[in-house]
């Protein structure tokens, strides 16, 4: 495999917090296409893993440093295209009180495909219906994700980051907060998508069977982060 | 009960009812997803001063009340990007100063009690040509904006983080519809009065939420149950002599009960 010129992310001397208090300081990283496809970023509870993801989806303001993420910058002008690339699963929670149904949050995911103002077409309710199928849940289409139990509602997360169609999957925590059988759900369905090979997958996690997936790491600690090979 | 029609200020009430029934419940909406409703007590006060202070310079109060909601309405979206604790009592102090300064105004420059009165509980039958065009301009603007950006304010309803990961302007979205709700409310003004506002938010989109539907089916059962709400809240005004703004609260109320109950039997079945 060789190495593509646009690295998937890098970060230089990147400075993260929260008010007075640092997260990461000065962290310096860059992870190439070619490098492997599944990058854990792992870590001690506290370390910056999510933060630092957060951060190069623009969700996470630098306090000093620069990241970018497949050659762009986050918040910068057409960050947005890059964003359309991406499928973010961010660390589970359950869901707000406004009610969507399953197929509606699922389709927020295929938002970028679209852009803004645009109208949907048959490929995008076809992304869609493929996405609820390979995740499991497209028998709760018309179900409202509030009436979901936690595992149902982290594959939701995951089918809308797959229709997307991304190049780079973001997925923090994904088997999180789920019971045994949840978790083995997930871990089936995120190898899947590993052996697929379609996308690159930044993945947060504790778990070991998740990490087995991965063939390079980012390992925090201490406000420090470096990358080695699995 | 006809003959009513051929009076003007009826057939202004009329039109009003139907635009501010049909188009603000999604302000209701809106209101209750991004959880607004402290903020909206704070803009329905500012209005209220607003108003008070174009009595007292000579300008139509829905003019004035639309400014001060819209400029309430800038300073809510900034604050509300803030920690809610900090921003709920800002908007108590917001909404306490605007209520007292609101009236040492009426009381300063002796408004007519009626006038205002008028304020506090509406006079849609008392409305001037620029407060119907005004009002159902605001209800077209709401509709219009609605769907246009449906697929944006549905993302941004549901998750304002999870929105700007997937590219969508959710800061930008998000503003305009705090903006939006806020200049509902301050052109609701002469129809239901500041207070009672919620009689044409609240409550149909209330009502809608007990529906169960996605956004598309809680809009347009919100504005459904807005024009029922209106004009039987209206009709039963005409019939029992009441004054308009409480009689729609209380059809209101009746029919949010009602579809508590039709949701509670949907769930038991």
């Amino acid at each position: 495999m060789t190495a593509n010129a646009t690295p998937i992310l890098a970060a230089e001397r990147l400075s993260l917090g929260y008010g007075d208090m640092m997260v990461l300081d000065g962290v310096s990283v860059r992870v190439d296409q070619g490098h492997g496809r599944i990058i854990g970023l792992r870590g001690p509870n506290g370390a910056g893993k999510s933060t630092f993801m957060r951060s190069c989806l623009g969700l996470h303001a630098p306090s000093s440093g620069s990241v970018r993420l497949l050659g762009a910058t986050p918040g910068a002008r057409g960050f947005g295209r890059v964003l359309a690339r991406v499928g973010y699963v961010p660390q589970s929670r359950a869901p707000g009180q406004f009610r969507l149904t399953v197929a509606e949050v699922v389709g927020l995911g295929r938002y970028g495909r679209i852009g803004f103002l645009g109208h949907s077409r048959p490929a995008d309710h076809e992304a869609i219906g493929l996405a609820m199928w390979r995740a499991g849940v497209e028998h709760l289409a018309a179900r409202a994700v509030q009436e979901l139990s936690g595992g149902q509602f982290q594959r939701v997360a995951i089918a809308r980051a797959m229709a997307a169609e991304p190049e780079l999957y973001m997925m923090d925590e994904p088997g999180s907060h789920l019971d045994a059988q949840g978790r083995a759900g997930i871990v089936e369905l995120l190898a899947s998508l590993a052996r697929e090979g379609s996308a690159s997958m930044l993945l947060v996690s504790h778990d070991p069977e998740l990490l087995a997936l991965c063939d390079t790491f980012i390992d925090f600690k201490q406000g420090r982060a470096e990358v080695s090979r699995a | 009960m006809l003959e009513i029609l051929a009076l003007l200020p009826f057939r202004r009430a009329l039109i009003a009812l139907a635009a501010t029934g049909m188009a603000f419940p999604a302000l209701g909406t809106f209101i209750l997803a991004l959880e607004l409703v402290p903020a909206r007590f704070a803009v329905m006060h500012a209005s209220l001063l607003g108003a008070a202070l174009g009595l007292l310079v000579g300008i139509p109060p829905i003019v004035s009340a639309l400014a001060a909601a819209l400029v309430m309405g800038a300073g809510v979206a900034r604050l509300s990007e803030r920690t809610t604790v900090s921003a709920g009592g800002s908007l108590g102090l917001v909404m306490t100063l605007s209520l007292g300064l609101a009236f040492i105004l009426f009381y300063k420059s002796q408004v007519n009690a009626i006038e205002a009165f008028d304020l506090f509980w509406g006079s849609v039958l008392a409305l001037s040509n620029l407060e119907l065009i005004l009002t159902c301009g605001g209800a077209a603007l709401v509709i219009v904006l609605v769907v246009t950006f449906f697929r944006e304010i549905r993302a941004v309803l549901y998750d304002r983080e999870l929105a700007t990961a997937h590219g969508v302007p959710a800061r930008a979205v998000y503003y305009g519809i705090v903006i939006l709700v806020c200049l509902g409310i301050g052109l609701a003004m002469k129809v239901t009065g500041a207070l009672m506002v919620d009689a044409v938010t609240i409550l149909p989109a209330l009502a809608a939420r007990s529906m169960r539907k996605g956004l598309r089916g809680t809009l347009l059962w919100g504005a459904l149950f807005g024009f029922a709400m209106n004009y039987g809240g209206f009709a039963l005004a005409l019939l029992l002599d009441l004054p308009t703004s409480p009689a729609i609260i209380v059809v209101g109320s009746a029919i949010v009960f009602a579809s508590r109950a039709v949701e509670h039997r949907q769930r038991l079945s």
